[in-house]
């Protein structure tokens, strides 16, 4: 049963063919009595009648005429391995496989005996060959139209350009061509004065009081003098704010304080509620000892 | 005398009944595809003229440069497929390439529409949907109307880009399907196979009552 298989095209001949359009074929060893065998996989993806056409024109069969069961091997061979994981593919592979195993299985039985006045459509083998080949040739076609329509994509027909829409020409600010003037120096100057004669006068501006900036550098700066300077005692951050009582000088004068205490230069107590705030200079660790 | 038009340009007599010339002459002026109806209306002839003389200006166009562009009921002058290598040095951009799933998808829309996404699929064996929606984006087919049943799904047919692209002039500029498409019907197709309907030269895609046999 099994040579009789193999003697219907289940081996497939080692392809020395050039590899088909869009199809990719490929070699494995250890096939079958050890011999070379040869694998179809889509380069460019075309369906399972395309792949399963690829496998009977590569070894130059007649699809009319083929046994289509050997192929299946070599089909699956390709399903195990097609690298579109999408749903509505697959089940298109698997409804085509599926109808090559059965073929395959039932070429492996006996053949039933056909008694006379037996329906042809009992033999669903018979059914489903035909079916399968006659959707086969009939894909044929349309692929082989699709080649013969794609070279036609090398000639196209051009239709006429859009004309270019242009842009309105603007309006000449001079009616009259411009012509050099010949003049000396003083007259151009003189017409420089009377321009500027001309000239709108500035509006008078509002005078407003402008703030003072207060940067934190500055106020580190004081913060350091004035610790300094008041030695062991310490100063008041009271002091330090003086008369100035404007809310951006307050926050830059704390946040300049915060900076020292947080760089351990500064010492800050404050002993009680609401007590004066005391700034002292921070004593070097090490200098207790 | 002078002929007034409702838009107030004044025309010159007509001296001459409508002929193929004045269509050609229409249609190198107009930068787009016009309508039979716009033609008619144009020429100030019926619709029966305007099929006359897109017959006589297609006969005359045989062996030109040019050639008459023929989509339903647009016609549009372009440059003549044995012409593309000439035009080529001027548009400076080649022909374009397409990879074998949507043209096998096209060429069965091309020879079956209006075709359904069931009726390609069950040419192919495949799903379309890549497919289609790469023909879509590019303008090579279009959605025309839906099959009046279960799902009322959209049936598709190819466009006036189609046939400039592909260098034909109208849909029966096709190549013929290779083989012996009436061998089909030889074999015993569970979906009852029909060969390709007929494609008539001027009067686009073909519209069967149903969709094509061969397809669903």
């Amino acid at each position: 049963m099994r040579q009789s298989i193999l003697a219907e095209g289940f081996e497939l001949p080692d392809p020395a063919a050039a590899d088909l359009e869009g199809v990719v074929f490929r070699r494995e060893q250890g096939g079958l009595f050890g011999r070379s065998r040869s694998y179809v996989a889509l380069g460019e993806f075309s369906g399972p009648y395309g792949l399963l056409l690829a496998l009977i024109e590569r070894d130059e069969l007649d699809v009319c005429r083929v046994p289509l069961a050997p192929f299946a091997d070599e089909f699956l061979r390709f399903f195990a391995e097609i690298p579109d994981d999408r749903l509505e593919t697959l089940s298109a592979f698997v409804s085509v496989a599926a109808q090559l195993i059965v073929l395959k299985s039932r070429a492996l039985l006996p053949r039933p005996i056909i008694h006379e006045g037996l329906d042809a459509h009992d033999l669903d083998d018979v059914d489903e060959t035909v079916d399968l080949r006659a959707r086969l040739i009939r894909y044929r076609i349309f692929r082989d139209a699709a080649r013969l329509l794609g070279d036609r994509l090398q000639s196209p027909l051009w239709q006429r350009e859009q004309p270019t829409r242009l842009l309105p020409q603007p309006k000449p600010v001079f009616s009259e061509p411009l012509t050099p003037v010949i003049s000396d120096p003083k007259r151009l100057v003189r017409a420089a004065g009377r321009i500027a004669l001309r000239r709108r006068p500035l509006a008078d501006l509002a005078l407003a009081p402008v703030g003072l900036k207060v940067s934190i550098g500055d106020r580190l700066s004081a913060i350091r003098e004035a610790v300094r300077q008041s030695g062991l005692s310490g100063v008041d951050l009271e002091s330090l704010l003086g008369d100035r009582k404007d809310r951006s000088f307050i926050a830059v004068t704390f946040l300049a304080l915060l900076e020292l205490a947080k760089r351990r230069e500064v010492e800050v107590v404050q002993a009680s509620l609401w007590g004066p705030i005391i700034i002292t200079e921070s004593v070097p660790e090490g200098a207790h000892a | 005398m002078s002929t007034e038009k409702r838009t107030g340009v004044v025309l010159p007599e007509r001296s001459h009944p409508a002929t193929a010339a004045d269509l050609e002459a229409l249609l190198f002026v107009v930068d787009r595809p016009l309508t039979r109806k716009e033609v008619a209306k144009l020429l100030e002839v019926d619709r029966t003229s305007v099929d006359r003389l897109v017959s006589e200006l297609q006969a005359h166009l045989a062996d030109r440069g040019i050639t008459l562009l023929i989509h339903g009921d647009e016609l549009q002058l372009t440059s003549g497929a044995a012409q593309a290598r000439a035009v080529l040095a001027w548009i400076g951009t080649g022909g374009s390439d397409m990879t074998a799933a949507p043209l096998e998808t096209l060429t069965v829309i091309a020879y079956r529409q209006p075709v359904t996404k069931a009726g390609i699929e069950e040419i192919r064996g495949v799903d379309a949907d890549y497919a289609l929606r790469v023909l879509l984006e590019r303008g090579l087919v279009e959605e025309v109307d839906r099959l009046e049943t279960a799902g009322r799904p959209h049936r598709y047919a190819t466009t006036m880009e189609f046939l400039r692209k592909f260098g034909l002039s109208s849909l029966s500029d096709l190549p013929p399907l290779e083989g012996d498409a009436a061998s089909i019907l030889s074999l015993q197709l569970s979906d009852a196979a029909q060969p390709p309907t007929d494609l008539r030269a001027d009067e686009g895609p073909a519209t069967p009552a149903g969709e094509g046999a061969l397809a669903d």
